[in-house]
């Protein structure tokens, strides 16, 4: 039985999306059948590293019940030069759908949570795609709500911004505790975090699990050649001996025992 | 005091404690289904409330993340689990929570009465699924 991961973040520009690429193309590597969704319809991102051609069918009509996820997903396996699966669904990203998300009601979005189960089964079920990874907004939002609430696993993306810390845990305590939903923390983005050794490492890790009162399973640190790659070219495809890639192996990898 | 003595002393002590603790396990099980009655009650009486109150978060639409913060905590988990099977028995709804199939059973029939999920008969087998637009 696959797996349904969502990650999510309370403040945007956490690294959520550049994640969910590059864990998405390391499970594919994996050999195992990997899905992408993009349901940050309030600023998708996935266009720009796949670069879908003559695209005709999002995720935003799954939503609305029009078509099904199956029609809608994309093999970028050539992205990957072929060495795994991976299928992608995307966000309209035109203006006018941005809009119309946004401006979505409560009915809409009560259907949308339906729709998210129907999704999952299908994609799990139906299609045996061992991991489906969804990309979603940060925030609360209902929508990327829905999303973690539908999920198997949640993965929190956190910076160590004081008030990213601050909101995360509220977020955590008020909304994921309710849900009690199994959840994993990723420190991205950790200014310094290369240089740290061990102990100091393992201090960070403990400060912020007493605070989450969640495993954190991964600090990453703010490396300037990971921010200096396109998206496009796949990090981890092209720098596989890259400690970036190393630690999203080992957050891929406990990822797999929840 | 001789062997026989001994053993049908012994059995008459252990027949008294089984004669206690099938009370206190009688007690226990007259407590639970009062509790899980309470619960039952308490849940229709706040969800006619909010029937009553406002259309927000309520009956009107079906499941949302709304009504899901609403349910208390165990009809909370069971509905959650029946989400992902979208329709499915008791039996497999148990076996995401982790529940007894008895217990899962309840709390389904709860849910039934609350206009959440409705009930499917199927050869003999009950099956339950999530209310569309209930």
């Amino acid at each position: 039985m696959g797996k349904l991961i969502a990650l999510h973040s309370y403040k945007g520009g956490t690294g959520k999306s550049y994640l969910s690429v590059n864990l998405a193309t390391i499970y594919a590597l994996q050999g195992k059948k990997v899905c992408l969704l993009d349901l940050d319809f309030r600023a998708p991102t996935l266009q720009v590293v796949f670069e879908p051609k003559g695209l005709k069918c999002f995720l935003n009509s799954v939503l609305e019940g029009t078509i099904s996820v199956r029609d809608c997903l994309l093999d970028c396996s050539d992205k990957l030069e072929n060495k795994g699966k991976l299928y992608v669904g995307f966000a309209d990203f035109s203006t006018e759908a941005i809009r119309e998300m946004v401006t979505k009601g409560k009915k809409w979005e009560i259907e949308a949570l339906q729709r998210i189960y129907k999704m999952r089964k299908e994609l799990l079920d139906d299609m045996k795609f061992d991991i489906v990874l969804v990309d979603t907004s940060p925030g609360i939002q209902y929508l990327s709500i829905n999303a973690v609430v539908a999920s198997d696993v949640a993965v929190v993306v956190s910076t160590l911004d004081d008030a990213d810390i601050m909101g995360t845990s509220k977020m955590l305590k008020e909304l994921y505790e309710t849900f009690e939903k199994e959840t994993a923390i990723v420190i991205n983005k950790a200014i310094g975090g290369a240089e740290w050794a061990d102990p100091d490492k393992n201090k960070v890790v403990e400060d912020l699990q007493n605070k989450y009162k969640e495993a954190v399973i991964g600090i990453l640190p703010c490396f300037c050649e990971v921010g200096r790659l396109k998206r496009g070219d796949l990090f981890v495809l092209q720098n596989p001996k890259h400690p970036f890639t190393e630690m999203l192996r080992v957050i891929a990898a406990k990822l797999d025992l929840f | 005091m001789s062997k026989t003595e001994i053993d049908t002393n012994a059995l008459s002590k252990m027949e008294k404690e089984f004669s206690s603790m099938r009370i206190y396990l009688e007690q226990v099980l007259t407590l639970q289904k009062e509790i899980l009655e309470k619960l039952a009650k308490e849940t229709e009486k706040r969800i006619d409330e909010e029937e009553d109150g406002s259309s927000e978060g309520g009956l009107s639409g079906g499941i949302s993340v709304a009504v899901l913060l609403k349910l208390p905590d165990h009809l909370r988990k069971t509905m959650i689990a029946l989400s992902k099977l979208i329709e499915g028995r008791a039996d497999e709804v148990a076996n995401i929570t982790g529940r007894a199939r008895a217990i899962e059973s309840g709390y389904l029939n709860q849910l039934v009465r609350l206009g959440y999920v409705k009930k499917v008969r199927r050869k003999h087998q009950i099956y339950f699924a999530v209310e569309s637009g209930a």
